[in-house]
């Protein structure tokens, strides 16, 4: 045993905390890796890893094996987590994105149709103008059926049928 | 490479480098390297996403009822960049004093 640690046993003067230390570390190292193994993701190769690797080790480096893994585990498990999820929420925008550029050409169509049927609608009022756009997406939906419309929120349709209008105004 | 160059790789390039074309396991490496296995086990996913390392898993039938380990292979690429890592850790001083390293 490494000498500097015998300091930390002479701490530990309560017999209650040494006994569960030595039963932790000393004859269910595989029991508390597991759990500390379990702030990793669940199909992290980590995981199956160490708790091989920890049966491989000779009894008396265990415990040093296990407290090591668990210094571990706590700063990159989390980490690591939180990484995947920020992954999932980007990949699930780009979704999102793709989703928007099939609706486009619906939304022109649309905004052709509002244009054709009521002119510039700029100068309408905004209680109006919104009424109009809805009306437009509501005609849309029951006209058509299912369409890459029906993903979306009414706010989504009515900010993107906006932003078509404007454009063709722009033109 | 820069980021790579520490000690604890270079400990670590030695001891795969050692037997380039055999299969490492993760307590080998910790041993022959000196290192903690809190030091080793990050190192060597790094490598393994750099693709410098390759991995596999022991067959499950050969283990005598253990679970299956995982091993690490060296791949073309980490033999180049570790041989590499090491030519300059012999020349560096800094690793050479740490690994005893020949000052040729």
């Amino acid at each position: 045993m490494p000498t500097e640690l015998a300091p930390l046993f002479h701490a530990v003067e309560d017999w209650r905390t040494y006994v569960i230390l030595v039963l932790a570390f000393g004859f269910f190292p595989g029991f508390v890796l597991r759990l500390f193994l379990l702030l990793y993701p669940k199909d992290d190769e980590r995981r199956p890893e160490l708790i091989a690797e920890v049966y491989v080790l000779p009894r008396w480096k265990r415990w040093l094996f296990v407290s090591e893994q668990m210094e571990t585990a706590i700063f990159e498990g989390p980490a690591e987590r939180r990484r995947r999820r920020r992954e999932r929420v980007a990949l699930r925008g780009s979704d999102r994105a793709g989703e928007v550029d099939a609706a486009l050409p619906g939304v022109e169509r649309v905004a052709e149709r509002i244009i054709r049927k009521h002119g510039d609608i700029s100068n309408f009022n905004q209680v109006k103008y919104i009424r109009i756009i809805r009306k437009a997406i509501a005609d849309e939906l029951h006209d058509l059926g299912p369409n890459p419309f029906l993903n979306f929120s009414e706010l989504e349709l009515v900010t993107a049928l906006d932003d078509a209008l404007a454009k063709r105004r722009a033109r | 490479m820069g980021r790579y160059r520490t000690e604890n790789l270079v400990r670590i390039a030695v001891a795969l480098m050692a037997d380039q074309m055999g299969q490492h396991w993760g307590y080998d490496i910790i041993q022959r390297s000196g290192l903690r296995s809190g030091v080793v086990y990050p190192n060597l996913r790094k490598l393994l996403q750099d693709g410098w390392l390759a991995d596999g898993w022991e067959d499950p039938e050969t283990t005598g009822g253990r679970p299956p380990r995982r091993y690490y292979t060296l791949t073309d690429l980490g033999r180049r960049k570790l041989g590499a890592l090491i030519d300059e850790a012999r020349i560096d001083p800094r690793f050479a004093a740490a690994f005893g390293f020949g000052m040729a």
